[in-house]
């Protein structure tokens, strides 16, 4: 009798006892891995997140890309639904209503932005040194952050109350203004040569306010990364404090700024909550913007297809607004070097 | 019987058991209403309705979903819109007010068939005893939802301050003519006097911007809504439209109001029914127009002294004998609903008078019976409606005409974009109308295309 070889030490080569044909599919999978380059397989890692992905965020996309070239009112029942290509696109460029409210969105975008590094950049080197009762005011800085956007939306109005609104009594008492002006209700301008009106300036305080704590978290988290010797040796070299900030400090937190403008880029160009609950887009049209537009042209007019060609739109200008910001961002930069 | 046989018959026997417990399952209908009154009035209504229909012999369950309220008809109307395009079975009952009837009813999110085939002419006679009320809530000679609700268009007036300044406080019929420039006058020289604000308010937000408007327009010798056919009604043998000397009269003794005789507060232009009510109720205005659930709401919700204020009608467009129209609350049956005929029952429980009787305090509503309006019978359910009884009744029996146009719903949004900048004095009333005209014929002309 052949005597059976001694089983090897250590842990069994698999678990189960599988029938040879899966047993050597798996081999066959094992093999194939193992020859995989380092970048196919993390992408074989990631593949049911990207699966995952594609059915909650890929496939809705596509779906409303192919709806915005079709005639679809579902109020209409006698207007069919039907394909007719960049119609929607064409007549939405052509449309002063909808040129008017991307103007707005635009003004809303780039103002917030620069309002928000503003701020943003000085309160993050403000929290960031050391002093007494830091921690209180990091905490009060991040507040405006907790709270809901309808519920500042509403504050914010009653502040703005061209009646009885607290910043009407403050400037007044001050002597900035000498009447009490509906900001809200206000079709005044700040330039008489460019939109700059009056009610959206006060919805952009309201939403610079709102969303000021991030900026400051994010530009934190950039400042606190910067290693203190970089201070001590321009210390050491003769700087002052606005050479340390402006070739040490800035370009290294212009990554984290960067963050800031672009998640600001693509939350701002949809902006909705603390609009509607100022202004509803009014008065008239004249804070109007295009996710305002949108959700009208969407349950008012109950036009799906030209609804969904401004959803589109809106995506399209927010990349190009990114794509801008990125292209000067490294223009800048190759010019630094 | 061997093993799988055995599996078999015990799926079949479970097959069966739920296929009975489905057939003999009491039938449930889903309502989703606009509430338009407090919850433990709601509570209230609910427990009348169920109660009504085990008095009627029908053993049907009724589940009310969560709607939103009076105020926030925008985003319900959102929501309606958004089951009906994705043609959901539930709910049942939907809730519309009257500027959704007939876009509803052209977009074929109002079953009719089931309406008119299980409702009996009886109760449509009990329900619209007039003429008017039935051609009003019809379309097309059929009815394709029920209203429960009239309004009246009222203006309220601070008959303590009025006195007090030699003025004759308008009598609560609609048989007196008072121009505008008396009351623009003496809300002058109270305002200037007292310690009142406002001259005039009224709502002009979020739905309640056309009431005012119309009255303005047709009180002060002005027309714009009218009948079916067209948008803007026929006055006699001539078609109104926009561009008719009556509307730009109108329009600008509106603007007036706000920007020359500055009786009106451009602040009003944010304001809605709720506001406007609180406002007239803290005193701080001398005329208020508002509906008729002002009479009941004013004194409950603000706690101001009905000895300090009284009402009086407002003419209608069409008629002379004083203004009121379907308002909102009106109850349709979901196309696709499951349970059609379950659904007209609970309508019906609904339709009971005891259960119309109750809104009238609840909700300031004016039920379409004209019966339940004399004096004595309002004065068991409402001693504050009882002095109104014929100016209602009258009122009610001459419903005017809401405009069932489909675009009424659209044109009305553009009519806040069109007319506010003008009531800020952003540009004039001729480009206003323009305006208006222009957006009425684009709409017109994007339904006739059917």
């Amino acid at each position: 009798m052949r005597e059976r070889p001694e089983k090897p030490e250590g842990p069994p080569a698999f678990p189960l006892r599988l029938p040879k044909k899966i047993g050597g599919i798996f081999g066959s999978f094992d093999l194939w891995v193992e020859n995989l380059s380092e970048g196919r397989f993390s992408v074989l890692l990631l593949s049911p997140l990207i699966i995952f992905l594609i059915a909650i965020i890929g496939i809705p996309i596509a779906r409303t890309i192919w709806l915005s070239l079709h005639q679809y009112l579902p109020a209409r029942p006698w207007m069919e639904y039907k394909f007719i290509g960049l119609v929607n696109y064409v007549s939405l460029l052509r449309d002063p209503a909808f040129m008017k409210s991307l103007i707005h969105s635009f003004y809303f975008t780039v103002l917030n932005i620069i309002l928000m590094l503003l701020l943003a950049i000085p309160a993050a080197l403000l929290v960031s040194r050391e002093f007494r009762g830091r921690i209180a005011v990091r905490t009060i800085l991040l507040l405006p952050w907790a709270v809901p956007i309808a519920v500042a939306g509403t504050t914010f109005k009653f502040m703005y109350n061209g009646e009885y609104g607290v910043i009407n009594y403050l400037l007044k008492s001050i002597g900035i203004i000498k009447e009490y002006v509906p900001w809200l209700m206000s079709y005044d301008h700040v330039f008489d040569w460019m939109y700059s009106s009056t009610a959206m300036n006060a919805i952009i305080s309201a939403a610079v306010w709102r969303t000021l704590p991030f900026s400051i978290l994010m530009i934190l988290a950039a400042l606190e990364s910067i290693p203190p010797d970089y201070y001590k040796m321009a210390k050491v070299n003769g700087a002052n404090s606005w050479q340390i900030f402006r070739h040490v400090t800035f370009p290294l937190i212009l990554p984290g700024i960067t963050i800031v403008v672009l998640w600001r880029a693509i939350t701002a160009m949809r902006i909705y909550g603390i609009i509607d609950s100022m202004t509803a887009g009014g008065p008239g049209r004249i804070t109007e913007t295009l996710q305002i537009l949108t959700i009208r042209t969407f349950f008012v007019s109950r036009d799906l297809g030209k609804g969904t060609a401004m959803a589109v739109m809106t995506m399209l200008f927010t990349l190009v607004f990114i794509i801008f910001y990125l292209a000067l961002l490294q223009y800048v930069q190759r010019k630094r070097r | 019987m061997g093993g799988k046989k055995r599996w078999i018959c015990l799926l079949l026997v479970v097959f069966i058991a739920f296929a009975v417990t489905g057939v003999l399952a009491k039938p449930k209908v889903t309502f989703r209403p606009v509430k338009g009154m407090a919850d433990e009035n709601w509570e209230k209504w609910k427990t009348l309705v169920r109660d009504n229909l085990v008095m009627m012999g029908e053993d049907i369950d009724v589940e009310f979903l969560p709607g939103h309220g009076d105020v926030n008809v925008l985003k319900e109307r959102q929501e309606v819109a958004t089951i009906m395009m994705t043609r959901q079975t539930t709910p049942d009952i939907i809730c519309l007010t009257v500027e959704d009837y007939a876009e509803y009813v052209t977009a074929g999110w109002l079953d009719s068939e089931v309406l008119m085939k299980n409702m009996p002419a009886e109760f449509w006679k009990r329900l619209f005893p007039v003429h008017q009320g039935i051609y009003g809530a019809a379309w097309g000679n059929k009815f394709y939802a029920v209203p429960w609700r009239f309004g009246i268009g009222l203006l309220y007036v601070r008959k303590d301050l009025l006195k007090k300044y030699g003025y004759n406080v308008t009598p609560l019929q609609f048989d007196d003519d008072t121009s505008l420039g008396n009351l623009v006058e003496a809300a002058k020289k109270i305002t200037g006097a007292e310690n009142v604000p406002y001259g005039f308010i009224g709502p002009h937000d979020r739905g309640s911007f056309d009431g005012f408007f119309y009255e303005i327009v047709r009180a002060f010798n002005g027309y714009l809504y009218g009948g079916k056919e067209y948008l803007y009604g026929p006055v006699g043998d001539r078609p109104v439209t926009a561009d008719t000397p009556e509307v730009a009269m109108a329009l600008k003794a509106w603007q007036d109001l706000v920007q020359k005789e500055k009786v009106m507060p451009i602040e009003a232009l944010n304001w809605d029914n709720n506001d406007v009510l609180r406002i007239f109720g803290a005193e701080k205005a001398v005329f208020m127009r508002l509906w008729n659930f002002g009479i009941t709401q004013l004194g409950a919700v603000t706690g101001i002294s009905p000895d300090k204020w009284s009402a009086t009608p407002l003419y209608s467009v069409m008629t002379p004998h004083g203004h009121s129209s379907m308002g909102g609350w009106w109850w349709g049956v979901n196309p696709n609903s499951k349970n059609k005929e379950a659904a007209v029952k609970v309508i019906q429980a609904a339709a009971e008078p005891n259960s119309l009787l109750f809104l009238i305090n609840a909700m300031g509503a004016l039920p379409p019976y004209t019966e339940l309006f004399t004096p004595e019978k309002l004065k068991e359910v409402s001693p504050l409606l009882a002095p109104y009884a014929r100016t209602i009744a009258t009122a009610v029996e001459y419903g005017n005409e809401r405009p069932f146009s489909p675009t009424f719903g659209e044109l009305r949004v553009q009519l806040l974009d069109i007319v506010k900048p003008m009531l800020l004095g952003q540009y004039d009333v001729r480009k206003c109308v323009e305006d208006l005209q222009a957006a009425m014929e684009k709409l017109e002309q994007e339904y006739k295309q059917k």
